[in-house]
């Protein structure tokens, strides 16, 4: 599920690739940052919108896998910026 | 064990034995083909390489074989001799009949690992200690039987260039897409990876497919990186529901663990078995542009000649300035060697080596994928522009041969409608005086038929391949034949790029081994009774193909024995096919065609080749029956010639068409001999049969009419018209009416109620909307 809360795009729980629109849009009115704290599951659909979105990325997600293995392409992002 | 990927096993597997092949016999010819022979290196050693990712140890076992036996060849001058090459033909074979059976029952036979020790001991034979002799590359991938490094894509020539030289890189460069750190942590671990190029199709998720997902999942996964396949396009154009991403994956898992978790997206998926030490081994292969220049340099400036005097000085400077260049582009542990180069042929031979595997760095992925035989066709470059698309690919349309007959039969129906214009054109200017009309409508008809004849050529061609096809076959044949015969021969091809209808083509193996064989075997003398002859010892066999009009012509020729008449009309006495009479009156030529005569044989002992007495009569039925007709000359002591004329294509049959009692019928054409017109007393009556003599030759004649259950002529006719024809073998006199023309038409057969009716081979359209039966001689004279 994504949601936004401000300047912040947040990704709840199981995201599946009907998602990947809703998050383009979000990105595309702009945001500042993407919360993926929440997230278990990502489809690759939202992926490749994260990727091309190039924003901070607020973690770890819940997924351990995620966080292992996708983290590392993310900009960190770093909460003093607030 | 999962189906795609042995699936692609085995075609890829069938296609390179059969190149094996090919190469095995050029490199018979001429040993000294370097290109030959490092191909046929790659064939092997690829398909070891991707047999190594199912559990088939005969096959990896028999080909690990071959492959250092080629090896010592290609590196150390092991000269290639005919038991070699038997050898090696017999491991091939062996292999593709695993193959064919692994496709059946998915399991090699029960023997198969007896077989492939005993045959690999065999191959093991011809060179001496391949332990300590074979180069590095070759060495570890013995190591690692099962999981073997994807080498086909190291230049061979490379590799060639020095056995000493470091070992060039055989692995993928894993660096473009890990880190550093990620991969030195790898290394440490110590354990033996697969590299997993993962590319979704871009319509993967509307197939309910999530890539990310799948790959996530993939067992004992270390590293994960992912890569744009095109450019990322800006977010106001990105579609989210195209999938773009490249994923490539780091995993310790087993094959069969990795095949089983891509086994709903094999054919997206490339596995790639990294042999230990690839990590550290991946670097050197990265050359920059400018480092590339400034070795190039140096080798430049060490192969011009200088002054004896100034020789240690250009060495010194070379050797130092690429050690620098590789030490800034970081390449520490090539300068390092590089710097160790003590004379200047072996620092030139260091560089050459480094640039030659810069220049495959960039591909080395692709074409190791290629090799590992499972599945993406282009290299996985990120960030280049639409890769995903292979230029060169030559592009097939598969259509389905129903929708092609349509086709055909439509064009049929053009060509038919077409030519009733010269009818009405005929029309307008006899019926209705309109003789300018007339001409226009004949300028008409004359573009309308020049486009249908090239649209009929254009689908014609569709169905066209070259006769090459079946010709290639035949080397290895002639090969093993000629050898366990004991003769020498030649094998000259030409004309293999004619072309005639597939159907024809495909009907055409059969009876051109059976020709084939028959010369070897009887035509062909040994060397030494050739010799004594006064020949060459290895007589020469040629087939030939070349197009004459509307026929393909097939020709064998051979320079034996040739076929003496004599004999033949001895034997055909003998075996009871002619009687005294014809023994006594028939010509040299007509004996010579007795041997197409069913249960004729020439040979003196029967062999297992040829010589059984079916044959020849089953050639010439199945050339007969793709509407071919076959021919034979031969010179004794000289040779023969044989000779098969095929119709180009068997859509479009020539008719004549005759007139009885005012009705018109096709007969086909290439039945026809001869049309002459006989006055009435010449016709002798023999008891109640008709007969009358041409050229001193009595021909039986009958009334087509009669035959057809048509009424007599009301008056008998002073000169009747016969149409000479041939049927089964025999000539016969047809009286007819009149005589038509000879046209093309596309013959439909008889179906439905009308396919009961005997004497006729089917129906086709005339111009003016008439249809007109053609007629099925055979049938309606028996």
């Amino acid at each position: 599920m994504i949601e936004r809360d401000g300047k912040t795009i947040l990704l709840l729980g199981h995201c599946p690739v009907e998602d990947a629109d809703t998050l383009l849009s979000f990105v595309h009115d702009g945001a500042d940052v993407i919360d993926w704290t929440g997230c278990t599951l990502l489809h690759t659909a939202c992926l490749q919108v994260l990727l091309a979105a190039r924003l901070p990325v607020a973690g770890p997600p819940q997924n351990p896998a995620l966080a292992q293995f996708l983290a590392p392409y993310f900009v960190p992002y770093t909460a003093t910026e607030i | 064990m999962n189906d795609d990927l042995l699936e692609q096993f085995i075609t890829e597997g069938r296609e390179l034995l059969a190149e094996a092949v090919e190469d095995l016999l050029a490199l018979e010819r001429a040993p000294d083909d370097k290109e030959r022979i490092n191909r046929l290196f790659r064939s092997i050693h690829t398909v070891k390489g991707s047999s190594g990712l199912f559990d088939l140890p005969p096959i990896t076992r028999l080909l690990h074989a071959g492959e250092d036996m080629f090896q010592a060849v290609r590196e150390r001058g092991l000269k290639l001799t005919p038991d070699m090459v038997d050898a090696s033909l017999a491991a091939v074979d062996l292999v593709t009949r695993w193959i064919d059976e692994l496709e059946r029952t998915e399991i090699l036979p029960a023997d198969a690992g007896a077989l492939a020790t005993g045959l690999a001991a065999r191959l093991r034979t011809y060179f001496d200690n391949p332990a300590t002799a074979a180069p590095a590359g070759i060495a570890r991938a013995g190591v690692a039987p099962s999981g073997v490094a994807p080498s086909g894509a190291a230049p061979a020539g490379v590799a060639a260039a020095s056995a000493n030289a470091p070992v060039p890189s055989e692995t993928p460069q894993l660096d473009r897409w890990f880190s550093a750190a990620t991969l030195a942590q790898l290394a440490r671990s110590g354990e033996k990876f697969h590299l997993i190029v993962y590319q979704p199709s871009e319509s993967c998720f509307f197939k309910g497919e999530d890539p990310l997902h799948l790959a996530l999942q993939t067992p004992n996964l270390a590293a994960l990186a992912w890569a744009w396949r095109n450019p990322c396009a800006p977010l106001s154009e990105l579609d989210p529901y195209q999938c773009n991403l490249d994923f490539f994956l780091l995993s310790s898992a087993t094959p069969e663990a990795l095949a089983a978790n891509f086994r709903y997206a094999a054919q997206d998926v490339t596995f790639l078995p990294l042999p230990p030490g690839s990590f550290s081994a991946a670097a050197p292969v990265a050359l920059p542009d400018i480092t590339r220049d400034l070795l190039q340099f140096c080798t430049d400036m060490l192969a011009h000649d200088a002054p004896p005097a100034e020789q240690p000085g250009r060495f010194a400077a070379a050797r130092r300035v690429a050690a620098n260049a590789l030490r800034a582009a970081g390449l520490t542990e090539a300068a390092v060697q590089l710097a160790e180069a003590d004379s200047p042929d072996t620092c030139r031979q260091s560089i050459a080596v480094l640039l030659a595997t810069g220049a495959a760095a960039r591909p080395a992925i692709g074409s190791a994928a290629e090799s590992a035989a499972t599945g993406i066709d282009t290299p996985a470059e990120p960030a280049a522009e639409a890769l995903h698309e292979a230029p060169n690919v030559r592009k097939v349309l598969r259509v389905d041969k129903e929708k092609f007959d349509v086709l055909m039969n439509l064009i049929g129906e053009l060509v038919v409608a077409k030519n009733s214009l010269p009818f009405l054109a005929k029309r307008a200017d006899e019926q209705y005086g309109a003789r300018a009309l007339a001409r226009e409508i004949k300028d008409e008809y004359g573009v309308i038929d020049r486009i249908a004849q090239e649209l009929q050529g254009a689908v014609m061609a569709v169905s066209m391949m070259p006769v090459g096809q079946v010709f290639g076959r035949f080397p290895r044949l002639v090969r093993d034949l000629a050898r366990k015969l004991g003769k020498q021969v030649d094998l000259v091809i030409t004309g293999e790029d004619t072309e005639a209808d597939k159907n024809v083509i495909e009907t055409l193996f059969d009876p051109l081994l059976h020709m084939v064989r028959n010369s070897l075997d009887h035509g062909i003398e040994p060397p030494d009774e050739r010799v004594a002859c006064g020949k060459r010892p290895s007589a020469t066999l040629t087939l030939a193909a070349r197009q004459d009009g509307d026929q393909a012509v097939i020709e064998i020729i051979d320079d034996g024995r040739g076929i003496d008449p004599a004999m033949i009309k001895r034997k055909a006495y003998e075996r009871g096919l002619i009687d005294e009479t014809r023994l006594a009156t028939i010509s040299d030529q007509d004996a010579a065609m007795l041997i197409f005569a069913a249960g004729f044989s020439t040979a003196e002992t029967i062999s297992d080749v040829s010589g059984r007495g079916v044959g020849m009569d089953v050639v010439r039925a199945a050339v007969e029956k793709a509407g071919g007709a076959i021919t034979l000359s031969s010179v004794k002591h000289q040779g023969t010639t044989l000779r098969l004329s095929l119709p180009l294509s068997m859509a479009v049959t020539r008719v004549m068409t005759v007139l009885v009692e005012g009705r018109l019928f096709g007969i086909p054409m290439d039945l026809v001999l001869e049309t002459v017109k006989l006055p009435a007393h010449s016709i002798t009556r023999i008891k109640n049969a008709k007969a009358f003599l041409l050229r001193d030759q009595i021909i039986p004649l009958r009334h087509l009419n009669r035959l057809l259950h048509l009424p007599d002529p009301q008056q008998t006719p002073a000169e009747i018209a016969v149409l000479v024809v041939r049927t089964g073998g025999q000539l016969l006199g047809l009286g007819i009416s009149a005589f038509g023309e000879v046209m093309e038409v596309i013959l439909k057969p008889m179906d439905g109620v009308l396919a009961r009716i005997a004497g006729y081979s089917g129906t086709c359209l005339l111009g003016d909307g008439k249809v007109l039966l053609v007629l099925d001689l055979k049938e309606l004279i028996a």
